[in-house]
């Protein structure tokens, strides 16, 4: 299993794109996301065994178009779901949380605290329609 | 054989809401009483929780999650003293925290009350049965549970009967909460800011709330209150003692009365802690496994488990909107469909609530399909652009929805638990009913796609009914003063107690609920 299928096979999982309609970065493709590529392989080693068994082997995997790409995943995703799913949260936790993914999406990588968020104050417009809303006449039941 | 330890006047079982304001209530209304109370679980160093490290989202898949079968599961170690709970029966998962402060460590802490009607739905409604008492009853203990928790929001809710001034103003609505309200305002419809246990003003010991998101992860900064930072500091000081890492085991019954509780502590001693009374407060699951596995008998015990089963809208938005930002359980709700109107074709209500929206990996956790590059685009499309609309329906008591005991002996020493549950038609039509109206409120405030949760397993938070309060044995498990029937020095003080259990969170009136029992023994105890 050489690293060139690893990453292959987590590039099909995790594409990424070119960027966001609003002028964000663009997502990376999940092999330039900073995942350790070798410890994934070792730790679901089965799962990508299977993979390249499933494509003729992982030098044609990592050869062949996407939709061929996809097929063979899609294959082991039904033949084992359980192990699959194992190696697809370990991959989701992995790329979600590094910087580079987050900063693309518009969200910084520093952990909630202790910088918290800002949200912006309630405006008088709010205020305006709560005073509608309490203007109303009881809507709980007296029993 | 156990070691007998010396008698006190009261041993309770359990930290949370329930025990937590039990034992400070009555360690100031009767300080002459000797109280114990055994906590399963530790205490939580805030520097420790997960909002302080840059892998914080995983944490709530794993040791943070907020099911103990999920925590159990999980490759790193949790801070929560869990037990298994077998849910494979059961349509909604239960969720818990096992430690000092229960479930309230890791809860949103959204603060509503019970609609007064929700006291008497047989007598209004026909269905599901009256509590021993109203709402009036409790209000003077909402109101100092209010106080001891520490409430921000906004009185003037034309939904209830006024209530006194919040102790702090709401939290700010932020640009997805105010297109929220412009949403049920286009539509005519009720909305207010909730009720939140979260400070927005700081106190001496504990900030304002600086909108970090993931409140589920612990309370870093002790903004959110939860009961280990809220009640036990008093309760400690009046005398009471806590004792952490130590799982009951059995209540000692004898000559038909409770004559004290043997548990194992950290060092898996068994030990005798002999009382006068006894005080459960485990939660609607772990409440009845502890009253089962001692061998107490009464019809109603462990029957009439119930939830409040939710389901979700969540509407997508060209305008970028700050969902993931803020406390998770809190924007602003509306009661407009709360009371029953029959014209929907089903009795009682439902609640509407926006809350904030996940992070990024369980955003992108939630998708279909899973991955590639469909899964990307639609993660784009929706992250940072949608707003989730919590439907919560309310449950009717069913007798074969229960907890029992599995015949198998669990990790802890006691007997393993499982659960069974069956969503109702009739809870299937409420939120069908509510997610329809959710749908509505978002399309009105501008969303052009909408994405429908029927039901979410993962909302099993309010785990109610299972020692329900009642005058009659045969139905009921315990009187009003939340004594139970079969064994009379044995009381209840928490979620189990509730007869029936409206659409809205629980822990305001587990509280109040919590604090009338403890009154009502410190009187009896005069």
């Amino acid at each position: 299993m050489t690293p060139a299928f690893v990453a292959a096979v987590v590039d099909a999982l995790l594409p990424g794109d070119s960027g966001g309609p609003s002028g964000e970065p663009a997502l990376p493709r999940g092999s330039a996301a900073g995942i350790d590529i070798g410890v994934l392989a070792h730790v679901h080693r089965v799962v990508f065994d299977a993979i390249a068994k499933q494509s003729g082997g992982s030098a044609v995997f990592a050869a062949t178009v996407e939709p061929a790409r996809i097929a063979a995943i899609q294959a082991i995703e039904r033949t084992m779901p359980e192990k699959f799913r194992a190696l697809w949260s370990t991959l989701l936790a992995d790329y979600y949380e590094s910087a580079p993914v987050l900063t693309a999406m518009g969200w910084r990588s520093d952990p909630p605290q202790p910088q918290g968020h800002n949200m912006p104050v309630d405006d008088r417009a709010m205020a305006e329609r709560l005073n509608r809303v309490r203007r109303r006449s009881k809507l709980w039941r007296d029993p | 054989m156990e070691h007998r330890l010396d008698p006190v006047d009261v041993v309770v079982v359990g930290s949370g809401m329930g025990g937590a304001a039990f034992c400070a209530r009555l360690a100031e209304q009767a300080p002459k009483l000797r109280i114990v109370c055994l906590e399963r679980g530790g205490w939580v160093d805030p520097a420790a929780m997960p909002p302080l490290r840059r892998d914080w989202q995983r944490a709530t898949l794993n040791d943070w999650a907020a099911s103990p079968n999920m925590r159990l599961k999980s490759a790193r170690h949790s801070p929560s003293a869990d037990y298994a709970i077998d849910d494979s029966e059961s349509s909604i998962k239960p969720l818990m925290w096992s430690g000092v402060g229960g479930s309230s460590v890791n809860w949103a802490a959204h603060f509503p009350r019970l609609h007064p009607s929700d006291f008497k739905t047989q007598t209004l409604d026909g269905a599901g049965d009256d509590w021993p008492f109203g709402y009036f009853d409790l209000e003077p203990y909402y109101d100092l549970n209010d106080a001891a928790m520490g409430v921000c929001g906004l009185a003037g809710d034309p939904a209830y009967p006024p209530k006194p001034e919040r102790a702090m103003p709401p939290l700010a609505l932020g640009r997805m909460g105010q297109l929220a309200a412009r949403g049920f305002d286009a539509l005519g419809w009720h909305w207010w800011p909730v009720d939140a246990a979260i400070n927005t003003t700081a106190s001496p010991s504990r900030a304002a709330c600086n909108y970090c998101g993931p409140c589920q992860q612990g309370c870093v900064t002790r903004a959110k209150a939860s009961t280990d930072v809220t009640y036990w500091p008093k309760a400690i000081a009046a005398g009471v003692e806590l004792r952490p890492y130590c799982v009951a085991q059995r209540i000692v019954i004898e000559g038909g009365r409770a004559t004290g509780v043997i548990y194992r502590d950290s060092d898996s001693r068994e030990l005798r802690q002999p009382a006068s009374i006894v005080v459960v407060a485990g939660n609607g699951i772990g409440t009845a496994r502890l009253l089962l596995a001692s061998g107490i008998e009464s019809p109603a015990l462990g029957r009439n488990l119930m939830f409040h089963p939710g389901g979700y809208v969540r509407g997508i938005f060209r305008d970028e909107l700050d969902g993931p930002a803020g406390p998770i359980g809190c924007a602003l709700y509306s009661h407009e469909f709360y009371e029953t109107d029959l014209s929907r074709g089903f009795k009682r209500g439902v609640h509407l609530q926006v809350t904030r929206e996940n992070p990024l990996l369980l955003q992108a956790a939630r998708l279909e399909p899973a991955w590639g590059r469909e899964a990307q685009r639609l993660l784009r499309e929706e992250f940072r652009h949608s707003m989730a609309v919590l439907v919560m329906a309310e449950d009717l008591p069913e007798a074969h929805n229960r907890v029992t005991l599995t015949g198998r002996a669990d990790a802890d020493g006691m007997p393993g638990v499982k659960i069974e549950y069956r969503l109702s038609e009739h809870s299937r039509r409420s939120l069908d009913f509510g997610l329809d109206r959710a749908e509505e409120m978002l399309r009105a405030a501008g969303a052009y796609r909408t994405v429908r949760l029927p039901l979410a397993p993962l909302t099993g938070w309010h785990l109610l009914g299972t020692a329900r309060m009642g005058d009659d044995p045969a139905t009921s498990v315990t009187d009003r003063r939340g004594r139970m029937h079969a064994v009379p020095n044995i009381l209840i003080a928490d979620g189990s107690l509730f007869t029936t259990v409206g659409a809205v969170n629980p822990g305001s009136t587990i509280g109040a609920l919590a604090l009338k029992i403890a009154d009502g023994l410190a009187r009896e105890a005069a």
